[in-house]
């Protein structure tokens, strides 16, 4: 994961995933759906635009191991926030304290995440391990910032089957002004309580009844109400800032933490210039510029101070040939500018489901990683640039269809990014199967790829042989004895797909039995996914792009053979989507033909039975046989 | 008398002139040509897409008065025949310092190139000092980390640097053998002559070993100088059922001895396990420590009035650790917390519990003595080490019938302990009678699973039928430790769906809380149990149990399997066959062994009318397979996964 980090990390709450056991409503100590109590949450935080103190305080019971989810005891610091004081008291369950966490008895690590080198980062956390339950934990900590740019997201329910009795947010500042702008999101029913007060806002929730915990559930953070915050003037490092909305966000991060990063040395100019010489059209040009940063970077992510989110200089990246999000972006926004094509560089918030930034409440914290925006004749053009292999305006399922902030010299601007949706995602194959009489047989495919699918194939074309032997063995595990003869893979980085001739060949290809063989005509994609069974499903689900798979298998049979049976024609229609299947003979062949289309949306849980019975006539389906006899 | 020493002197001039002539000349690197950087794939192995070219270690000990200094010098080359993501985690280097009782490791002199053939020209860059970080990672360690700039397809980087160790004691082991293939590594350790050291070689390969005394001006006396090396080495690589490969790739260990100081005082480490136990047993933990029992002494009073059974008492004492002290995943022989704080915490590492039960059985009058030794995690100890030893359970006598005990898992029992606990032998420690030794406990006992199948099918392919499974030792603690993390309804469809999506109801287990044999059972609906051809039911008769595939599928194989645990499970299938169809054929029985009776498979068919039942038995008797038998087991579990996939042909009446 390529995530850009900004050096404060206020609640990073790591839900590690569990579910529930099946509801019964009994009294609260036994109920399973209740794995802890918090009795009092309270986050209060004194704002003034030089300086942040926080004052927090999480008094939680946890019922049952499952319950420990519930007790997030860690902050994170570094050179410009400092931990005052930190403590954790633990009660058992007849309310005895039997132990008192000092300061110095907090764990204390570098807070460095896979994939990066290094960060300035720390946190100091408490691991509490107990066998005995119940038992209370009363975690306080205050801290000072001397870096303002950046007020935590609130979430008053932190974690699925939890009570919470009571939390509340406080922000108080200098009186008169109001410098802090505030959001309440996800708050269906009404419960957070506001209270507006000459020096500060207040936001309280009593009695939230707990959560059940179901399979493909989204973030509970993204389901149960929460306070966004944003200081609208504040200081980060040396620059002062304003961010009242987008538009002044983004100018300034245009003007003052981007502007002079964008250095480089003449020798450097004069080679991407004489690249791109050769080319008129400024596509085709930007397009040589994304791939000379391709071929000669690679992502090493440092997070030190200020580059929390500044990128180091254009000119340092050249240098060391590595960067991460910011420095690879900023690099090849350097690079286009150098050739005269403008480009912005754009926060995003990454990962498989999409999240939008804010329309209506902009802040910093919005957005954990970086792409870059190149807009030429009215159309937009999206790079990630610590891709390595990914074409010239493919982003993937990392950052696709999303609204992004791009920082333009007019101030910020949403953007949404390009899309991938329902047929855009596309596998298509077509097969021809030479079977013999001892039941060996030789398979050759012509495979097409497209969006989602592209990105996920796209490694194969670089890969080394026997890497992709390995997949292949994978992919076609519907064989258990045979070979790859060969795999051709085409990247078509221009029309982006993906194009794949595979050739194999084996010793079994269906069962033989006597005089019959009965095999299965489906040898590419057995889409045979069926979502478990949930007993009541409580909450709505996602279908997050969709797809569409085609095939068609051309089978040869051994001569002296005559078909004896075969699956009729099926035909499933349903609001996810359609399923055709149809086997056909002709002469010596018979001919397979199935089409999928599966359609994003986000679905009422009323849907759930439904979907589910439809994927599992499709996974019948695909695993319809023929038979076929010597006559 | 007078002639040696005539010699000696002479011989000691000429070291004296030798080692500072070695001393004065620099390591070079060979020197890097344009046809290292044009060379496109390893000559050891063809698909890696790293190699490293040259790997040396030079390492001495700087003595001063007060203090000596493990030093060592690290040079290394590297080629990248290829830049994906694994292959540029070679282009980092991560260097971990440790900190003991106020003693810190550093490091010094760190330099990196890298050579890219750039045209015809070899152009060089230099690491930077501004791209080298260091960080505190914990209160154990800091890191200091690098990465080189500008890598390539065909780039070749030169790294060197030197790590001065106070904690000089505790060497490092010498790797000879990588993830990756390797051209040459080398190490050459100088020690002074009165360090006594126990080399112990390790993995398949051995390394050219020279060995020489010579004078050494820097500590003004003896060294003894232990030269390895190694050319053209090919990886090692990870496969199924391995304990750790690291105990498997070639290396060497060296564990300090004794010291002999000038004034004729020795300081001994280890040599023998005698001594290991004998260091262990006389720190302050073991010999003062464990006695504490008045903080205990009410509660297991209670349980002594309880019962004057010694194997109750047993059994009482260990349940009341699992339930009143949690582990905090630290692992360690010594306390952290002691018996006072641990129990009024409810928490504490690995020594913090097992010694006070330890403690506590004791106090009980049973015969309890620990047993340290080294986890799973860590290299196997190969041979004497105190330092490598990490971990403490408890051994138990009651009416002459031994048991291990490991109260850091709620759901060990008596003799089936964590995984992490079966590495090797341990060191048991019995101060009392001051009887200390090895003792044998690489070996669980053998795990048993009876699966009972009862299904009744139809013409359309639905199967009906109830499963019950009753599983003891180690197959019920793991299903225990896995029923504890998931709810019910996710353990029944993660079941489901790796049944080829049957429909679970009833789904009962018992015995998740005692530590009898744990049992399950639930009844279940199937469709598509089998394919219909014509007037034919083609049926496998382990139905959705039928999709395993062979799990060694290398040819050969340089270490042992390792299955953790030996076991014996039984399988039996009733089947009622749908109305109006009969047998037309079965698969035959088969017996198969291998390794005399160390595994067994037993696969039979029979029956009449509508009714057939399967039996199998399969059964290793021992945990630990060699890799001279390698090639045996191959072929028990491919005739095996063949049989399995084998049909009973039905035909219609």
């Amino acid at each position: 994961m390529r995530f850009f980090t900004f050096t404060i990390v206020f609640f990073l709450n790591l839900y590690v995933s569990f579910s529930q056991d099946q509801s019964i409503e009994t009294h609260e100590e036994n109920n399973s759906q209740l794995n802890a109590i918090v009795d009092k949450e309270s986050l209060s935080i004194q704002f003034d635009k030089s300086e942040i103190t926080t004052d927090y305080r999480l008094v939680v019971k946890v019922l049952d191991p499952k319950g420990e989810d519930a007790v997030n005891t860690y902050v994170h610091y570094n050179k410009h926030i400092k931990i005052k004081n930190i403590e954790a008291l633990i009660y058992d369950a007849k309310g005895e304290l039997i132990k008192k966490v000092k300061k110095r008895d907090f764990n204390d690590v570098s807070a460095v995440s896979g994939g990066t080198l290094y960060s300035d980062s720390r946190v100091k956390y408490l691991n509490y391990s107990s066998n005995t339950y119940p038992y209370t934990i009363d975690f306080s900590y205050q801290t000072e910032n001397s870096n303002t740019a950046f007020l935590p997201r609130f979430t008053f329910m932190k974690s699925y089957n939890t009570r919470v009795n009571y939390a509340e947010l406080y922000v108080g500042y200098p009186e008169g002004e109001n410098p802090v702008n505030y959001k309440i999101k996800n708050d269906v029913d009404s419960a957070v309580k506001f209270k507006q007060y000459p020096d500060g806002v207040l936001f309280t929730v009593k009695d939230l009844e707990p959560i059940k915990r179901e399979v493909m559930s989204p973030s509970i953070t993204n389901i149960s109400p929460v306070v966004l915050l944003a200081p609208q003037e504040f200081k980060w490092y040396d620059y002062e800032g304003k961010a009242k909305n987008w538009d002044e966000l983004g100018a300034w991060m245009h003007d003052k933490i981007l502007s002079g990063k964008n250095n480089l040395k003449s020798a450097t100019i004069n080679e991407i210039k004489s690249i791109t010489e050769a080319v008129e059209s400024p596509v085709e040009k930007a397009k040589l510029v994304y791939e000379y940063v391709q071929d000669n970077t690679r992502y090493i992510s440092v997070q030190v101070g200020i580059g929390g989110i500044q990128p180091i200089d254009a000119a340092e990246v050249d240098r060391m040939k590595y960067g991460d999000c910011k420095g690879l972006t900023n690099y090849t926004k350097a690079l286009l500018d150098a050739v005269g094509i403008p480009s912005y560089y754009s926060h995003v918030e990454s990962g498989r489901y999409k999240v939008d930034f804010e329309d209506d409440f902009s802040s910093i914290n919005q957005g954990d990683h970086v792409i870059l925006n190149i807009p030429i004749d009215e159309k937009d053009y999206w790079v990630d640039c610590t891709s390595n292999t990914s074409p010239f305006g493919f982003l993937g399922s990392f950052t696709d269809d999303r609204k992004v902030l791009v920082m333009t010299p007019n101030g910020g601007e949403l953007k949404r990014t390009k899309s991938y949706l329902n047929e855009d995602n596309l596998t298509q194959s077509t097969s021809t199967v030479n079977l013999n009489e001892d039941n060996s047989f030789s398979l050759s495919n012509e495979i097409i790829s497209k969006g989602v699918h592209f990105g996920k194939r796209l490694a194969y074309a670089f890969m080394p042989a026997y890497e992709l032997e390995k997949k292949d063995k994978q992919r076609w595990n519907l064989f258990s004895d045979y070979e790859v003869v060969s795999h051709k893979v085409t990247n078509h980085k221009d029309s982006l797909f993906l194009y794949e001739e595979v050739k194999l060949k084996g010793n079994k290809f269906g069962k033989k039995l006597g005089k019959r063989i009965i095999f299965s005509p489906n040898v590419n994609i057995r889409d045979s996914y069926v979502p478990p069974r949930v007993r009541q499903r409580e909450n709505p689900f996602q279908i997050l792009r969709g797809y569409a798979l085609i095939d068609t298998v051309k089978v040869k049979i051994p001569t002296g053979y005559t078909i004896e049976a075969f699956s009729e024609d099926k035909n499933f229609k349903s609001p996810f989507g359609t399923y055709h299947l149809e086997i056909t003979s002709d002469k010596d062949f018979v001919i397979f033909h199935r089409n999928i289309l599966i359609k994003e949306g986000l679905y009422s849980k009323d849907n759930y039975l439904e979907y589910r019975e439809f994927r599992k006539n499709i996974a019948e389906a695909e695993n319809s046989k023929i038979s076929i006899i010597k006559s | 008398m007078s002639l040696p020493k005539l010699t000696l002197s002479i011989f000691i001039l000429i070291f004296v002139l030798s080692t500072s002539f070695i001393h004065a000349q620099k390591f070079k690197f060979t020197e890097i040509t344009k046809n290292d950087l044009e060379k496109t794939e390893s000559t050891i192995d063809s698909t890696a897409g790293v190699e490293i070219l040259e790997f040396h270690k030079f390492v001495y000990f700087d003595v001063w008065t007060h203090s000596t200094n493990l030093v060592t010098k690290v040079y290394k080359k590297v080629k990248f025949y290829n830049t994906n993501a694994e292959d540029l985690n070679y282009a980092t280097t991560k260097i971990k310092l440790y900190n003991k009782g106020g003693l810190k490791e550093r490091v010094n002199n760190i330099k990196g190139v890298t050579y890219n053939l750039v045209g015809d020209k070899i152009v060089k860059a230099e690491l930077e000092k501004s791209q080298i970080f260091e960080s505190n990672k914990n209160k154990y360690y800091d890191e200091v980390v690098f990465t080189q700039p500008q890598i390539n397809k065909g780039s070749i980087i030169e790294i060197s640097y030197k790590v001065e160790s106070p904690l000089f004691w505790d060497m490092d082991e010498f790797k000879f053998q990588f993830d990756i293939p390797a051209q040459s590594v080398s190490t050459e350790i100088r020690t002074p002559s009165y360090f006594e050291f126990n080399q112990i070689p390790k993995g398949s390969i051995v390394p050219n070993y020279k060995h020489k005394k010579e004078r050494d001006h820097r500590i003004k006396g003896k060294v003894d100088v232990y030269h390895y090396s190694a050319e053209s080495i090919p990886p090692l690589k990870k496969e199924e059922y391995v304990d750790n490969i690291n105990n498997y790739k070639a290396g060497v260990l060296f564990e300090l001895v004794s010291i002999k100081y000038k004034n004729g005082s020795k300081k001994r480490y280890a040599k023998s396990w005698n001594d290991v136990a004998a260091t262990v047993a006389f720190s302050d933990d073991y010999k003062w420590g464990i006695n504490k029992v008045k903080y205990f002494k009410d509660d297991i009073d209670v349980i002594k009035s309880a019962t004057t059974d010694s194997l109750q008492r047993m059994k009482m004492i260990f349940k009341f650790v699992k339930e009143n002290m949690a582990w905090n995943h630290y692992t360690s022989k010594y306390f952290d917390k002691g018996i006072k704080d641990a129990l009024s915490e409810k928490e504490g590492n690995v020594a913090d519990i097992n010694l006070t039960l330890t403690s506590m059985l004791r106090y009980a009058g049973l015969e309890a003595n620990p047993i340290i030794l080294s986890t799973r995690g860590s290299l196997k100890p190969f041979y004497p080490t105190v330092d490598r030893l990490n971990y403490v359970v408890t051994h138990v006598w009651v009416n002459d019938t031994g048991y291990v005990l490991d109260a850091t898992d709620k759901f060990s029992q008596p003799n089936v302990m964590p995984i992490r606990a079966y590495n090797w032998n341990g060191v048991f420690m019995d101060n009392d009678n001051e009887k200390w030794g090895l003792i044998n406990i690489q070996q669980p006992p053998m795990t048993n699973k009876m699966k009972f199948i009862n299904v009744e099918l139809d013409e359309s392919g639905k199967a009906k039928g109830k499963v019950k499974e009753i599983l003891d030792n180690h197959y019920a603690y793991l299903l225990r430790k896995k029923y504890s993390k998931i709810s019910q309804e996710k353990y029944i469809q993660e079941k489901e769906s790796e049944q080829r999506n049957m429909l679970i109801e009833d789904f009962k287990i018992e015995n998740l809380e005692s530590d009898e044999e744990l049992s399950e059972s639930y009844t279940f609906t199937m469709e598509n149990s089998f394919d219909a051809v014509g007037n034919k039911i083609f049926l496998n008769p382990l139905l959705f149990l039928s999709s395993k595939k062979n799990p060694f599928k290398s040819e050969k194989r340089n270490y042992p399997v390792d299955f953790i645990y030996p076991f014996n499970n039984q399988l039996i299938v009733n089947i009622k066959i749908p109305e109006g169809y009969k047998v037309e054929s079965m698969p035959e029985p088969i017996r198969l062994e291998f390794a005399g009776s160390t595994g067994e498979y037993e696969y039979a068919l029979s029956g009449s009318g509508q009714y057939l039942r399967l039996n199998i038995n399969f059964k290793m008797q021992e945990s630990e397979i060699e890799v001279d038998q390698y090639d045996f087991l191959r072929e028990f579990y491919k005739q095996m996964t063949t049989k399995q996939q084998e049909q009973i042909v039905l035909i219609k009446t």
